[in-house]
Formats: C-alpha cells, structure tokens, sequence
C-alpha cells in the first residue's frame, strides 16, 4: 500500500462527489446530458450538411431544373428522355425531437423541423440531379415524402431528363 | 421501357394509349437500422440504411409498374407519379403510377 497523499485524497473527494451527484439526479443528468449533446453535435453536423449542399447546388447550376411539363428542345434534337430520381432520409436529434414537442404543446411554427425537412428535400433534389447530371435539362421535377422510420424526414425527388442528341 | 413523368414522350410521338398501370411495394423497417438509427437520432444526420431502403422500396414499385405495362404491350410510361402512405407505423407503401403508351 502507497502513501495517501493530500492530492489523491482531494481528488478522491470531488470525483466521488461528481459521481454521488450523477448516480443521485441520473434520472436528470443522462436525460439533459443527452439533450445538451444531440444540441451540440447536432448543430454541427447540420451545418456541415448545409454546407455541403450549398456546395453541391452550386456545382449542379449548369442543369436546369424545373417543375413545368414541357421541354423547350425542338423534336429533332432530343436523343432520349428518362425519369431519374434521389431519395434521403434524415434523422431528427434528440434536443429538436423535444424542441418540436414542446412547440406542439403551444401550436406554432416549428423552425427546428422545418430545418430537416428543407434539408431532406435538398438532398433527395442534388442526388435526383447528379443521376441527371448529363442531360440538357430535368422537367417535370416532383417531390414527395415518405414515413418508413419514426423520427426521420425522408423525401424523394423525380423528373424527366432530357439528353440532346450530339451535334 | 422508357419512363416519363411528362405527359408526353419528348422527341416522340405516341401512336397508341393502354391506360393507367401502378406498382406497389411496401417495406418495414428493421431491428438492426433501427439500433443504428437510435445512435443517430442523438445528433441527427442522414440515415443512410434507409436510404438504401427507400431506394430499393421505390426501385421495386417502379419495377412491378414496368411488369404491368409490358404485359399489356406498352413501350412507354408517361406521367409517371409516385406516393408514399404509411400502412402500419413501422411499415411504409411506396405506390408508383403512370399511363402505359405505346411510341412510333
């Protein structure tokens, strides 16, 4: 057995009133820790994903994209057209999850929701795109949303592609 | 088989209309995604199990649409929709439909 010097002694004594606390108020600590984590990492993630569209938007601006139902190349020029689509599916975090609950308690806008459903429809959108990316153009374009998990938001987007015929 | 949400085959003509044909596929979700998607629900992000599942769903609906147009001698689907409805939570439709047309 070693000496018990001062230091352990002290540190002994607020690691133990650390755990004391959270094994007492765990029924508190884990539920808010969870929350205060899903804030933190969720916000990240969300703006890296953010930003990642962003970037891939930008880099799909060359190919026109609309919801009309009709194609403006003559005929003749047109060497094939095909549906082309993207789905994605992503999950709510903890800390939105309450924050929307708490909303539908008081009615209201629910920003945090609206959020992943923005991103969720962008996503299925850029992905739809890059399966389109050497047409002329994508026409017709539809989304629609789907429920397969409880706690995500997933979209698909399909249109109508159309190639040109090479000059 | 070509495949068109527009009411028309661009750079064709259509020579002969068959009716509506649709495809159904109904998929659940499973023990292991739904493990995976409970880590994930902590601190959001893509789900991407079940993006593969949506896919696949909306791959087979399409599939079976297809099937149908075929067998009524169709070369093409115009107006191609689809839409989701949840069955039972847990277990989700992905329905596809179109008019099955035949070209020139």
């Amino acid at each position: 057995m070693g000496e018990f010097s001062f230091d352990d002694w002290l540190i002994h004594l607020v690691l133990g009133t650390l755990i004391d606390f959270v094994l007492a108020y765990r029924a508190f600590v884990i539920p808010v820790g969870l929350l205060a984590l899903g804030y933190a990492v969720g916000t990240v993630v969300e703006n890296r994903h953010l930003d990642s569209l962003r970037e891939r938007e930008r880099l799909a601006l060359h190919l026109p994209t609309a919801t009309y139902e009709e194609t403006d190349l003559p005929a003749e020029a047109i060497a094939d057209a095909r549906l082309v689509s993207g789905v994605a599916v992503i999950a709510i975090d903890r800390f939105k999850l309450v924050a929307g609950a708490l909303r539908y308690f008081f009615g209201g806008v629910v920003p945090a929701h609206e959020t992943l459903i923005d991103r969720a429809r962008r996503e299925a959108l850029v992905r739809m795109r890059a399966a389109g990316a050497d047409a002329a153009e994508i026409v017709c374009v539809r989304l629609a949303t789907a429920n397969i998990a409880s706690g995500a938001v997933e979209a698909i987007a399909y249109g109508t592609a159309i190639y040109r015929k090479p000059a | 088989m070509i495949l068109t949400t527009l009411s028309v085959i661009p750079g064709r003509e259509i020579i002969e209309h068959y009716g509506m044909v649709s495809g159904s596929s109904v998929r659940s979700k499973h023990a292991v995604a739904d493990v995976l998607a409970w880590f994930k629900n902590l601190f959001g992000g893509e789900l991407r199990a079940y993006s593969n599942l949506l896919e696949s769903t909306r791959q087979e609906a399409t599939d079976r649409m297809i099937a149908q147009a075929e067998q009524a001698g169709a070369s093409a689907i115009v107006g191609v929709r689809f839409s989701t409805s949840q069955v039972t939570s847990g277990a989700a439709e992905i329905f596809a439909y179109g008019t099955a047309v035949k070209f020139g």
